[in-house]
């Protein structure tokens, strides 16, 4: 009813210690936790005069807790047993010097002045029982110490600012050069990593600034270092520079994420007052392909395929899935466009149809695309050759005019529509060179590429696929 | 006092909750209208529910909310409790369910707007994210990684994140390449969220100065970025768009000014003029014209800005008053003509033109002789609260914004000349606003302006006189007949009246040590008029100030005993009061035995002056019994007649301590002042109860007293609890003695106020009265019916008998009891837990007011 009526905390300490001093136990331990409680019901009355009552309560409880061990200990023989005894009179003594006006507390006194005259078990008993007999006036209210609501502790004078955040600008080299975005480092290898660090400021007590590496990598597959830097003198900001080694110990799977180490600072020592945020580098995000290890049979074509990935996957609007469906996908497409060079795999000029046959076989013939290799999917109104999980395969065939591989982006409009069609940010283009030829092949790699195709308010990304046919045999340009 | 806005809105809001209240009666009938607090004039008059009121219901639940638009309670309480409630008696249509689906509809509005919103903000956010991707591509690693910033910022706006930018283009501004600076400046075009952190960040790139300053003009504008903007232009000053200037110039007043709350509930911000009056130094006329359209415009909130500008330019620019001048104080004195939403009565609110008052004082302090030629002017030609607005602009002036000044010297033009206009006013004017411009300058001391009060020596006591012949003139006329006129008129005469006796308190203070200016008040004294008694009365009060001194009192001595004993009523009535503030040093018994002849005095006027002033002195001890013969006397007759209780009970307190001294508090007269006491209007015995407890309170019957007025510790929000702290601090057998009282008035608190029954409960056990603690604890739990309402109270008041009859059980050495009772706690707690969560279930569905 009232937020200082306390009647409910304080009843049930007053029942358990009279149910304490009623109960016929020897040890004064109960009577001893049950007077703890009892003065913190002393605390909670504050400045009412309860408080007075419940406190001397409480002293009443411990002196007959300690006359208890007193008995105790006599009866055991136990050595220094007068110290309880003392202990409890020593009590009654200061409860005495105090002055009370107030009835109850007076009589509570008058009672436990027996122990000053020699104790006996009867008297002992006694005052247990004639303290137990006392009635407690009903006391309902407390009155606390009055308190500052916070809005007057924070006025207008004393509006605290928050602790200016320090910010380390990190810009990193490895091997010399400024880390890309997404930097290629071969594991097993030991590399360099210079850090260049300026600091807005130095909190007043910090010693030192530590920048270390965080990362959800075990930590036996990775060694980066960590950079200490003492306090400098000068004013700020503060430029750093040191050099640490580090290493990848452990390769990663064509589509595994790179790994990804995040920098973070802290002044030491520690306090909470010196706020330390990074900007600039603050994320080292790290290849660890193996370039050596064979994905299509092509190594220069595997090159292009992994640097083809390192770029996609930075574009936040391309889904991991699609990324991955689309790297399944284009493992056989480079090694088709591989054995079309090496094994002159078109030897003669064919229609689409003819090639969009070839390469469905083709592609189904790998065990791990086969039946989700789909033909002729509706897609934008229109049908698409071929589909892989949703990645749209746009297949085209030139008779007539040998292809560059810029030329390849003229088709790249119908791609482009059947991806937005399937609500997909990626395509891809194989187109077959199969016009006759005069010259040579060119690298096969190099029909392998990426281009962002505009849709008017965002990027589609066409990766297309250069296959080179009817190509002149090498005897014919001797001729 | 209400004004007639104020009226009208508030016959609008009684005229509305009657129609709530309609709603809920037709809702159920189980419901019933509770009203907090007293009821005022205007509710009295019309029988409309205006004030703060809540719906009650036996089903419900106590908690609840009293609101000042009856909407808000009956919503609150519908959803509380009528929610999930089976006993509703419906009425008729339509209900409570109108309001309720109306406020429905209102939310689901709201939350698909709020939808809408997010939906539009996200599409936003998804665009701005690719035309980041298009660009990350043209950009370096380390350029790249600070546009990771930007986006992280852009998906949360955090502090952090917007240091990290900024302090990266202060640490690094290499890696701002050209098209990532470009990007900032556009992005803070379109996007006021990065205003502030795009700011910063140019500040250290090679951006273009033109367009960055452009920017910090149109954030400003925009009212975002406003410090960083006012940085940047501070420092880009000759690089600013002069045109505009105009549009942001409000924002750049609240920069310089801000705006100050009546209540300042949160800290002010920081006034920052600067860049204010460095665009009035290089761009006045553009300054000019933004101030000019916002003085001349009809809006009260436009009027205030222009004048907070014009006071920030003008602590650097004392000129900038100059071309504004006659707007402003036209704009000042004829709001109610040329403002649309200007309230005359809104003292303390937003609509007063404060400041537009401070900047016109300022300007007159600049300059007094051309802005007093101007005043005049408008005083000329205007009606009477056009008029009495113009002399605030002299009050304030002369007394300055916050009455904290230092000594203003005699010299001073603009505080002479606005203290001869006022004072000329108020002898001249007849409108009560001019006689309170001067009142509140002549009230209390002359303090800072003594100076000024002794140049206008002669000019105070002039106006004295010409008061008191409007006085006169009053008093002879002939009284009108309708009530309200002569209420007027009374008001009037006060105000004259309080004008002369403080003018007479200021020449008193600067004429103290001054031979020359005490003989000009002296030689007024002589120079009175027989039947001018008002004015020699008046005139007596200097006795306070001049008696101060040995030549003084003994210049003045003679007139106040001749007041004293004279024929003149009045001026007895004002000798008595003078003789109060009479400091006692060097004061004749004479003058002493006269007063205390003046408490006997047949005159009502003479001795309740007597009464009043024999508050703040003492009397020789010679003349004290007959002084307290006179107070018995007065007390024995106007106890007896209905009406004077509040001068009976300043008699009974006067008496009552000179028993105390005399050591008679158990006498029969101080009997006799407890049953008086006991008689009078509790109202006036409140606020002298603690000081008649020290004189009193071992009389027998001041139990009684303090018993009489523990119910209305209840009734009255405001008071103090004097009567229960005292009933507190009451000796156990003093308690005893009235158990059965105590009781009794106990168990009637019970019912409704259970906190304060609680009180006697104290105050019972701690005299050992178990059986009457017992009884009132009872009495709570038995009353009334057993209905969800009644729950809490009767919850409560069963705590207390169980905890009471516990300690009896103690005292009456039945022990065996203790156990049953201990269990009759447990299950009073766990039915006190089921009640409470039904509390909290019904105060779950409780939404904060204002839906409507």
């Amino acid at each position: 009813m009232s937020k200082n009526a306390i009647l409910d905390q304080v009843f049930p300490v007053r029942s358990k210690a009279i149910d304490a001093l009623r109960a016929p136990q020897k040890a004064g331990e109960p009577l001893r936790e049950v007077a703890a409680e009892a003065k913190h019901v002393a605390l909670s009355y504050g400045r009412a005069a309860a408080a007075a009552r419940w406190e001397t309560f409480a002293e009443s409880l411990e002196i007959v807790g300690l006359l208890l061990e007193w008995l105790n200990a006599v009866a055991a023989a136990e050595l220094e047993a007068d110290r309880f005894l003392r202990a409890a009179r020593k009590r009654v003594k200061d409860l005495l010097a105090r002055k009370f006006e107030d009835r109850y507390c007076i009589r509570l006194i008058e009672i436990l002045n027996a122990v000053d005259e020699e104790p006996t078990p009867q008297s002992v008993e006694l005052i247990r029982t004639a303290i137990c007999a006392e009635p407690m006036p009903v006391a309902i209210y407390a009155d606390p110490e009055p308190e500052r609501p916070d809005w007057a502790r924070n006025s207008k004078h004393r509006i605290e600012e928050p602790a200016d955040i320090a910010v380390a600008f990190v810009e990193f080299k490895i091997d010399g050069t400024v880390a890309e975005r997404l930097q290629h480092l071969r594991p097993g290898e030991m590399h360099d990593l210079d850090i260049a660090v300026r600091v807005s400021r130095w909190p007043d007590k910090a010693t030192s600034l530590v920048l270390s590496p965080m990362s959800i990598e075990p930590p036996s597959s990775y060694n980066l270092p960590v950079f200490w830097f003492d306090r400098p003198t000068g004013d700020p900001p503060f430029l750093f520079q040191q050099r640490g080694r580090m290493a990848l110990h452990m390769a990663q799977n064509l589509k595994a994420r790179p790994f990804e180490f995040i920098y973070t600072a802290e002044f030491l020592p520690p306090a909470s007052d010196q706020p330390v945020s990074i900007a600039g580098q603050r994320t080292l995000r790290l290849n660890g392909s193996k370039s050596d290890q064979p994905i299509t049979g092509y190594p220069a074509i595997d090159r292009k395929i992994l640097s083809l990935r390192d770029r996609l996957r930075v574009e936040p609007l391309i889904p991991e899935q699609d990324l991955d469906d689309l790297l399944q996908v284009l493992v056989p497409l480079g090694n088709l466009m591989g054995q079309a060079v090496q094994g002159a795999l078109f030897p003669t000029v064919i229609s689409e149809a003819e090639f969009q046959l070839a390469v469905r076989e083709f592609l189904r013939r790998d065990p791990a695309l086969g039946v989700n290799v789909e033909e002729q999917a509706h897609s934008a109104g229109g049908r698409t050759d071929l589909s892989y999980r949703g990645i749209r395969i746009e297949l085209k065939s030139e008779t007539k005019v040998r292809l560059l591989p810029d030329d390849c982006k003229r088709y790249a409009g119908q791609a482009a529509s059947y991806a937005v069609g399937t609500n997909r940010r990626v395509a891809v283009l194989c187109v077959l060179d199969c016009s006759p030829k005069q010259t040579g092949p060119f690298p096969m790699e190099d029909g392998l590429f990426v281009f962002p195709f505009d849709t008017g308010t965002s990027h589609v990304y066409i990766v297309a696929c250069l296959v080179q046919g009817n190509i002149p045999k090498p005897s014919s340009h001797s001729r | 006092m209400v004004s007639k806005n104020e009226f009208q809105r508030t016959i609008r809001t009684g005229e509305l909750n009657l129609s709530t209240w309609e709603l809920v009666r037709n809702w159920c009938s189980h419901a019933r209208l509770d009203k907090f607090g007293g009821i005022g004039l205007i509710e009295a008059q019309t029988g409309l529910p205006i004030g703060h009121h809540s719906i009650k219901c036996d089903h419900a639940g106590a908690a609840g909310m009293s609101t000042w638009d009856l909407r808000d309670a009956a919503l609150d309480f519908h959803d509380r409790n009528c929610v999930d409630c089976k006993l509703r008696k419906p009425q008729g249509f339509p209900n409570l369910s109108t309001l309720v689906k109306e406020r429905d509809d209102k939310r689901a509005a709201q939350i698909k707007m709020q939808a809408l919103e997010q939906a539009k903000q996200a599409d936003a956010l998804k665009l701005r994210k690719a035309q980041r991707s298009k660009l990350r591509d043209s950009l370096g690693p380390v350029a790249g990684a600070i546009l990771d910033h930007i986006e992280e910022f852009d998906e949360h706006r955090t502090r952090e994140h917007s240091e990290r930018i900024r302090e990266s283009a202060r640490l690094a501004p290499e890696h701002f390449e050209p098209q990532l600076t470009e990007y900032v400046l556009e992005l803070a075009e379109r996007e006021d969220w990065f205003a502030d952190t795009a700011l910063s960040v140019l500040k250290n790139t090679l951006a273009d100065r033109k367009r960055v300053a452009r920017l910090a003009l149109v954030s400003i504008a925009n009212s975002a970025a406003i410090q960083s903007a006012s940085q940047v232009l501070l420092e880009n000053l000759v690089d600013i768009e002069a045109s505009g200037i105009v549009r942001a110039l409000p924002p750049i007043i609240e920069l310089a000014r801000p705006h100050e709350d009546i209540l300042p509930f949160s800290a002010r911000a920081a006034e920052e003029p600067a860049l204010l009056q460095a665009l009035w130094q290089h761009y006045r006329r553009q300054v000019e014209e933004g101030l000019h359209d916002l003085l001349t415009s009809r809006n009260i909130h436009h009027v205030d800005t222009a004048a907070r500008g014009v006071l920030a330019i003008s602590e650097k620019h004392g000129n900038v008053f100059t071309p504004f001048v006659r707007t402003m104080v036209a704009k000042f004195s004829r709001a109610r003509f040329l403002l649309d939403d200007f309230d005359d009565d809104d003292l303390y609110g937003s609509r007063n033109l404060h400041n537009l008052l401070k900047a016109c004082s300022a300007a007159f302090n600049a300059s007094p002789r051309d802005i007093d030629t101007v005043l005049q002017d408008m005083i000329q030609g205007s009606d009477r609260q056009s008029r009495e607005r113009c002399y605030e602009i002299y009050r304030l002036a002369l007394n300055g914004p916050d009455r904290e000044r230092e000594t203003v010297r005699a010299e001073s033009e603009s505080h002479r000349l606005a203290f001869q206009r006022i004072l000329w006013a108020a002898t001249s004017e007849d409108g009560d606003g001019v006689l309170n411009t001067a009142h509140d300058i002549l009230r209390g001391r002359p303090r800072e302006l003594e100076a000024i009060a002794r140049v206008e020596f002669d000019g105070l006591l002039g106006a004295l006189l010409v008061w008191d012949d409007r006085l006169r003139k009053q008093d002879e006329a002939e009284q009108p007949s309708d009530m309200l006129q002569v209420m007027e008129r009374q008001n009037k005469r006060s105000s004259i009246l309080a004008l002369m006796q403080s003018a007479v308190e200021w020449a008193s203070i600067v004429a103290k040590g001054e031979p020359r200016l005490i003989q000009k008040i002296v030689d007024l004294l002589d120079k009175v008029p027989e039947g001018r008694d008002n004015l020699r009365g008046v005139l007596l009060g200097s006795v306070e100030h001049l008696g101060e001194t040995v030549d003084g009192l003994k210049l003045l001595l003679p007139h106040l005993y001749h007041g004293l004993v004279g024929s003149s009523v009045l001026v007895r009535s004002y000798a008595a009061s003078a003789v109060g503030e009479l400091s006692s040093r060097n004061v004749p018994p004479l003058v002493y035995e006269a007063f205390a002849v003046l408490l006997w005095d047949q005159y009502v006027a003479v001795h309740k002056s007597a009464v009043h002033a024999l508050r703040f002195f003492h009397l020789p001890e010679a003349f004290r019994g007959r002084a307290a013969q006179a107070l018995l006397n007065l007390i024995r007759y106007y106890s007896e007649r209905a009406g004077d209780d509040r001068f009976v009970v300043e008699c009974v307190s006067l008496l009552a301590s000179e028993l105390h001294r005399l050591g008679r508090a158990k006498s029969e007269v101080a009997k006799y002042l407890v049953q008086v006491l006991l008689k009078a209007d509790p109202l006036y015995v409140r606020s002298e109860l603690r000081w008649l407890s020290h004189s009193l309170g071992e009389t027998e019957g001041f139990v009684d007293l303090l018993l009489l007025h523990l119910p209305l510790v209840r009734v009255d929000h405001n008071s103090t609890d004097e009567a229960l702290e005292l009933l507190e601090a009451l000796p156990a057998e003093a308690v005893q003695a009235r158990r059965a009282e105590i009781e009794a008035i106990g168990s009637k608190l019970a019912t409704d106020a259970p906190w304060l029954a609680a009180h006697t409960i104290e105050i019972l056990t701690r005299a050992n009265c178990w059986a009457e603690a017992r009884q009132v604890a009872q009495a709570g739990v038995d009353a009334g019916e057993s209905t969800v309402r009644n729950q809490a109270r009767r919850l409560y008041c069963q705590s207390m008998a169980i905890s009471v009859r516990f300690e009896e059980a103690i005292g009456e050495c039945r022990l065996t009891d203790l156990a049953q009772i201990s269990k009759e706690w447990d299950d009073n707690v766990l039915e006190r837990q089921e009640h409470d969560a039904d509390v909290e279930k019904r105060n779950s569905r409780s939404s904060f007011p204002g839906s409507l």
